[in-house]
Order: structure tokens, then sequence, then C-alpha cells
């Protein structure tokens, strides 16, 4: 039998998921509530990510949807936080409430450990996807070069962090399947194994490998999966941006999207970017950036719903990329201007306009026709 | 050669040498005297050093060929979505009397009277806030008046609610406030909270009990808000940095006795910033009178500023009032080495902030004004109310005031570096409409103090000045 289940706090970090028919199917009636500053009470949950009418509305009272549910998925948040206000009392009641608790919030060890004994003495189902499972790898072999990775790779980057790779990823994902391919897909987010694909392997961050270590790593992690799994394409989304945005906020410095381009040649890449006005020149700017950095052509834009909030940027000079919510109408206007600037072509997955996976399944069908071992 | 087709660039002179300011380019150059004789009469030629120049990127005819804001597209998002500030007009009484004060009769905009706010309409407008914030993280409450403190019960259960109803932001508060009423218990109850306090002190006894006394009795408040300000540095030390200072400028006054005070002062204004503005002349119904040494002093007082930059003077003896008043310089000269984009073909004068967005503004009766400093009595400033919330098409108007001087603007060196607003093309009149003849003075204003303060940037240069001396030079 299918659950009920409370999704908290919920804002634009979960609106992708709430969008995927997986999620959907998994639960039986789906009940959404939110901090109550955080200006989506009362509204329909695509308020959050400003895509179609998801047919939800988000509420604030917890307790009171609390004691309707049998399970809550606590979920991390693009906005501000206050973990000891408010996160921490509403698990610790949800426990105490006895509900089946799922959680892919951030949690330090120590409370990951205090939760987990908290539910097995309530006899709670506690099921963490926060800390991203160790990926088992065999020893480093430099020696052995890197592998050919025969199967189709997928590669989804973004600009700058928010710019809508993980909605990008779950749509790829949703419609190559419905396709009939099979998907090995590497998400950028730590909890994915909850959405049933792996998340962004921790070595990669791990100090104890130096960046070679970490290529040859990354080539034999995917090597590892397409023998394991035999899938028809594998998509790797790329956790952060590619290029700083400024001397502060500088996205690892794209670190991790060369590391991954020197692991595997992609056959198809998208790369995601905030809505802007954009120009011909820019564009070129970033395709060379993308070409002469990584390696490879980018195929595809994705552009998000949101745009950089320039004056917020220059005034509060904050920690990270700032940016508000665009409508759909403008974002189609904007396709529209800009497929006369460039010849890679653009999409949006929250509008209806093109169709983003077609023109992947056509590009990996044209590296299919060459003759390759 | 036409105007439209000419390289978009400034000539001027400063000191004894040349130069142009590219305005698709954003920067200065400088140029030899025959160079800039060919720029200045718009002569076809070009001589080697333009030639070279213009091979460079410099000199091109690029102009805006659309005035339409870059945010207009997106109006109704931002004002759904993003809203980061407002501020309460909590009463409209005040017990103060302040000749240049906005609300003692000598302006169109306003006039005190028994108008306060009730606590309804101050919810609803922290609830419009909050609902129409999503993609803020930040949002900023903040107390005006006539004088807030009279409503310090209002103040307190407004403070309270809005953190309440505010999980999932960070939210900050702000006030202005003539200091008169603060005492221990509001102290004590600010310093729970993330508050900052702006006090209006315009300099020693003399100077601020000028123009600033109280109403009852017409005698000087100095005393009284410089007490109450010992006061806190003495009980709350760690208060101290919440409060910052505004001196309103009476250009009729001696300035050095200003600055005089400012640095005898020390420990009064240590950790605590100054922004100093003259008195407005702008809904003024009379002009506001000039004293012949103070442009002199003004001036004499920027050359210390100057010689503090390069720190050949020490911090106690520069002029704190000039920081603020130089910070634009300053962010020039940070910038200076940015490469900046061609104007768009669709672009809009530096200067407005979007209307409603950034320091919305709500009477005591819950109407909506762009901010705290335009009329309330013009028409087309009022832009929403509480109950039917912002009216995207006034607002719309107010952000693309451009529009009404679109040729000037196209052809403007400013046209980065401008500072009007509709606020300043605001006649305060019935009919709907903003006023070109008043944007077109206040565009000779911003026109001069943009040429003012590029000319500033020369002298700096050619005297040696580096943007890195700016962060050795703390708190510039
Ligand atoms: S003065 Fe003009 S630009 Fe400044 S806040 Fe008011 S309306 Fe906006
Ligand atoms: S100074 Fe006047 S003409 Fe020049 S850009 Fe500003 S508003 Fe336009």
């Amino acid at each position: 039998m299918k659950n009920d289940v409370l999704i908290y706090p919920y804002d634009s970090s979960f609106a992708p998921i709430l969008r995927s028919n997986n999620f959907i199917d998994k639960f039986n009636e789906i009940h959404l509530c939110s901090l109550n500053g955080s200006g989506l009470c009362g509204k329909d949950a695509s308020i959050a990510d400003g895509g179609s009418a998801l047919n939800l509305v988000v509420k604030k009272d917890f307790d009171a949807l609390l004691s309707i549910v049998d399970t809550v998925i606590f979920t991390e948040v693009d906005s501000y936080i206050d973990f000891e206000w408010s996160l921490y009392p509403k698990i610790k009641m949800a426990i105490d409430a006895h509900k089946k608790i799922i959680n892919l919030a951030p949690l330090s060890p120590q409370i990951r450990e205090e939760l987990r004994i908290n539910s097995i003495e309530n006899e709670v189902l506690f099921e963490d996807y926060s800390n991203n499972p160790d990926s088992t790898i065999d020893e480093i072999n430099c020696r052995e070069g890197i592998l050919n990775i025969n199967t189709p790779v997928i590669v989804v980057m973004g600009l700058s962090n928010s710019t809508g790779k993980f909605t990008t990823q779950i749509n790829i994902k949703k419609q190559l399947e419905e396709s009939g391919y099979k998907i090995s897909m590497i998400g950028s987010r730590s909890y994915c194994e909850f959405l049933g694909y792996h998340s962004f392997p921790n070595f990669m961050t791990e100090r104890k490998f130096d960046d070679v270590e970490k290529i040859f790593l990354f080539n034999k992690y995917i090597k590892n999966i397409e023998k394991s799994e035999n899938p028809d394409v594998i998509v790797i989304c790329i956790p952060g941006g590619i290029v700083p945005y400024d001397n502060k906020i500088h996205n690892n410095f794209g670190i991790t999207a060369f590391l991954v381009s020197q692991a595997v040649v992609p056959d198809a890449s998208v790369l995601c970017l905030f809505h802007e006005d954009f120009t011909a020149k820019y564009l070129e700017l970033i395709g060379n950036t993308v070409k002469y950095r990584f390696g490879f052509e980018i195929d595809a834009y994705n552009i998000s719903n949101r745009q950089i909030d320039w004056v917020e940027m220059v005034n509060a000079k904050p920690e990270k990329v700032r940016s508000s919510t665009i409508n759909i109408k403008l974002i189609d206007k904007t396709i529209e201007k800009v497929n006369s600037l460039t010849t890679v072509p653009i999409y949006n997955l929250l509008s209806d306009k093109g169709d983003l996976t077609e023109m992947l399944i056509n590009k990996l069908s044209e590296n299919s026709n060459s003759v390759v071992f | 050669m036409g105007k439209g087709s000419s390289p978009f660039v400034h000539v001027f002179k400063n000191m004894d040498k040349f130069y142009f300011f590219d305005i698709n380019q954003h920067k200065i150059v400088n140029i030899s005297e025959e160079s800039f004789n060919i720029l200045k009469d718009h002569q076809e030629f070009l001589n080697h050093e333009l030639y070279t120049l213009q091979e460079q990127g410099f000199l091109s005819s690029n102009r805006v060929k659309v005035i339409e804001h870059p945010a207009t597209e997106m109006l109704e998002d931002i004002l759904s979505n993003k809203i980061k500030k407002l501020n309460l007009q909590l009463t409209q009484q005040c017990n103060f009397r302040c000749d240049y004060c906005v609300y003692s009769g000598g302006y169109d905009n306003r006039n005190h009277s028994s108008k306060r706010m009730n606590w309804e309409v101050a919810k609803k407008g922290i609830d419009f806030l909050i609902d129409s914030s999503k993609d803020s993280s930040n949002i900023n409450i903040s107390f005006y008046g006539g004088e807030p403190l009279i409503e310090f019960e209002l103040i307190k259960k407004s403070m309270e609610y809005a953190i309440e109803a505010s999980d999932g932001k960070i939210v900050t508060f702000s006030m202005t406030t003539n200091g008169s009423l603060l005492n221990d218990e509001k102290i004590e109850f600010f310093s729970k909270f993330n508050i900052h306090l702006t006090i209006s002190l315009d300099g020693p006894r003399d100077i601020h009990d000028k123009n600033r006394k109280f109403a009852t009795n017409n005698c000087g408040t100095f005393e009284t808000v410089y007490n109450n300000i010992k006061s806190i540095e003495l009980k709350y030390p760690d208060f101290k940095k919440n409060i910052q200072f505004s001196m309103v400028i009476d250009p009729s006054i001696d300035l050095n006795c200003l600055n005089e005070f400012v640095a005898d002062e020390e420990d009064f204004f240590k950790e605590t910033a100054i922004m100093g503005s003259i008195i407005s002349d702008h809904y003024r119904k009379e002009k506001v009178e000039v004293n012949e040494d103070f442009i002199s002093e003004w001036q004499y007082n920027k050359f210390k500023y100057f010689l503090h930059l390069f720190e050949e003077i020490p911090d106690k003896n520069n002029s704190q009032l000039m920081r603020s008043s130089n910070a634009l310089l300053i962010d020039f000269i940070n910038d200076s080495s940015k490469s900046y984009y061609p104007l768009l073909e669709k672009s809009h004068h530096a200067g407005p902030c979007i209307p409603g967005q950034l320091r919305l503004f709500m009477n005591t009766e819950g109407d909506f004004f762009p901010c705290e400093r335009v009329n309330e009595n013009s028409k087309i400033m009022k832009i929403g109310n509480v109950v039917e919330g912002l009216n995207v098409e006034k607002v719309d108007k107010l952000l693309n005031v451009g529009k009404i001087t679109e040729e000037e603007c196209k052809n403007c060196f400013a046209f980065r570096g401008c500072i009007v607003c509709a606020a300043m093309a605001d006649s305060g009149d019935e009919e709907e409409r903003l006023s070109k003849e008043l944007k077109e003075q206040a565009c000779v204003n911003a026109r001069r103090n943009f040429e003012e303060m590029l000319k500033d940037a020369c002298t700096l240069k050619d005297l040696g000045f580096r943007s890195d001396m700016i962060k050795v030079s703390k708190n510039y």
C-alpha cells in the first residue's frame, strides 16, 4: 500500500523531484509544508520553480499535516534555514509521532547518529540519504591508463550553481526512459540514491586523492557502472559551476568539471545557463571556454527560469549567486531570440518549446553511425 | 559626422591634460591635444593615435537604440517574488520641528499630522513583504515617521511578529530616528534583534540646534540626543556599532565647524558611519541658501580627503563626510580595470531603482510609494496599496523614466553613471505624468557631477594613486 507523505520544508530545491513521475507514483497523497516565511504558503507548489501548475497547495502547519501522513521527507532547501530552530525539532517530532522518516537534508555526523539511535528506540524507520554512500572502487591503477567508455555518455553541466542542472538531469532521464533507453545516471546532488540513481561520488572531493588520481578513479567508476549496469546511455551531471562567477564566488574554479572532462569523453553535452539578455558574442565566449577548457563542444544550452540579480550582486556582494524567477513567456521570447544568435540549440525544460531529449537522441545516433570498436 | 555615427565619447580637459571618456568601454583615455580637437570638432579624419585606439576597440559609435529598462519584462516577477524591504511610516507625528524637514511645512510633499498606522495595516504590510519575497533570502523591515519611536509599542509588536512569521528568511530591521526618545528599555529590546539605527545629528550644538528644535518649546535638541547616545555608549557598548549618523548639511553654515566637531568627538563617532547629505532643494518651496564660503570649504575638504587617501594625513583630520560623497569615485577607480560590454541595443540609464523592490515605503494608511523620499501627495508616485498590491503599470512608468528624455539619454555620456530617477522628475502635481522639464534640470546636475568625478579620477591617477591603495586606507 502506498503511503501518504509530507515534504518539509518544501521549496524550489524539491520542485524538480515533484515534477518527476517516478516520485509521484511512489506515494498516495503528497502534502507540502514550507517555512512560514518562504513566500510559498497558500500558493500552488509550482510558484517555487516558476513552472506549470502542480495542483498542490503549499501549507505551513507542520503539526496538523504530520498527524495525517505516514511518512515525512525532510529535504535540503535553496533558501536560508535555521537548523536548530526549523528542522531539528521537526525531525524529532516526526520520530516521536512514529512516522517513517526519509532524510535528504544535510546533517552533521553527531546529529545523524543521535537521530538514528532515537529512531531505533522509537521503532521508527529512518532512511537517511544525506550521506552519500562511499563508492566502492578498486585500487587506483594509473598504469592502466584511461579506459574507453563504449556506452554513449551525456554530460550535463552548469555555468554556475542554481542554473537548473537538477531539473535538466531529471528530465533527461525521464524522457530517455520513456523512449525506451536504459539509463545509468550519476546525479549532481548527494541524495540521488533516493531517486534511484547514483550520487556524485565522494572521492571526487576527498583530499586523500590528488587530481590525477581523481581522474583515473572517475574513469574507473564510470567503467564499473558500464560493466555492471550495462546501460544504453550514461548521463553524468557535474555539480557546481564550470567557471568562477567572480573573485569571491569561485565555483571551485570549474575543477570538478575539468576532472570529469579528462576522465570521460562525452558524446553529447548540455550546458545550463541563467536566463539573461544574451548576445552572440557572449554565447561564443561560453562555447569557446568549454571547448578549450574541457575539450568538447556544447550540443545544447538549457536556460533556467532564473536570472542573476545584478543589483544585489553588486550592492550586497553575497556569498553565492542570487537570482530571481522569470516568467515562462519571457523565456520563450528569449529562446526565439537566441536561436538567431547561435547554431547551438537552446531549450527550457519548464516550457514546452523544443525537445532537448529528442535532440540528444539524434546526436547520439549520429555518433553511432561511425564505425568505432 | 552625424551625432549618431560619431564616436560615442565625451572629451574633457583636466589640469593641463586632454582626455576622452568612452561610454561603451566605460573608460577614460588620456590623449593628445590634437586628438582632443579632432574629437571635439567631430572631424571625420582620425590621426594615428585615434586610429590605434579605434583598433583597440575604443571610439565605437555604438549607441542605445531603444530606451527600456532591462527589468521591464520581469517586473511582474520581481514585484511578486523579490521585494527586499518595507519601510513603514508608523506615524506622521514628531516631537521635533526641524526647519528643513519635509513634514515641517517647507516642502510640498508632506506635513506633520496626527495620522498613525494601526496594527492591522502594519501586519498586512509585513505579510505583503513576506508573500512577495520568495526569491529574497534576506528582507529588511524599516521604521520611519514622523518620529517612529513615538510608536514604540507598535514597533515591538511588528518586530516580534515579523520574526515569528518569516521562518526561512534572514530578517533585519532598521529605523530612522531623531534619537531623543531612546532610553534603556528601548535599547534593551532592540539589542535582541538585528537592528540598525540611523540617528539624525547635524553637528555641534550650534549647528544642530539651528534647524532641529523641540516642537513643544522651540528649544534646541542637541543635548538630549547627544546624551542619549553617550548613555548607550556607556551602558550598551556592543550596541553602538548598530548606530549610524545622518548629517543633514545646511549650506549656510561653516563646514569647518562641522568637521572639527566630528574630528574632536573621535570616541563618539568611533565605529559608526556618517552619512552626509545637503538639505534637499527638491519639492522645496523656497531655494536653499548657500553660504559663499561653503563651496570653497567643501573643495578644501575634498582636497583633504584625497590627501587622506594617500595616507598623507591621518584619519582623524579627514572629513568623514567626504567619504559618502566620494563613494562613486572610489567605485569607479575600483572598477576601472574591468572590461565592460558595449551598450546593449535596448537599455536604460543608471539611476532608477526598481520602484517597490528595494525601498518600498508604506504610509500610515497603507499606500505604497517607491521610497520614503518621494512626494506622498503625488499621484504618480503612489504605486499601490497594501490591500490591492503593487500596480505594475505605474511601476513600469517610473522605472522607465528614461523614456521622457529618450533622445538626450541615447547620446548622454553619463548614461552608465547617471543618478537620475523618477523622483527627480516628479512635480508632485495632481496630473499623473512625469515632468520632462524637472528631469532636464536634474540631468544638468547629474552630468556635471559625473564629469567632476571623471576629472577627480584623472587627478588622482596623475598623482600616482592606485586602486590597491583603497584597501590600505580602511573605511575609505
Ligand atoms: S530616490 Fe529614486 S532611485 Fe532612490 S530609492 Fe527613491 S525612487 Fe528609488
Ligand atoms: S543625465 Fe539625463 S540625459 Fe543623461 S543619462 Fe541621465 S537622465 Fe539621461
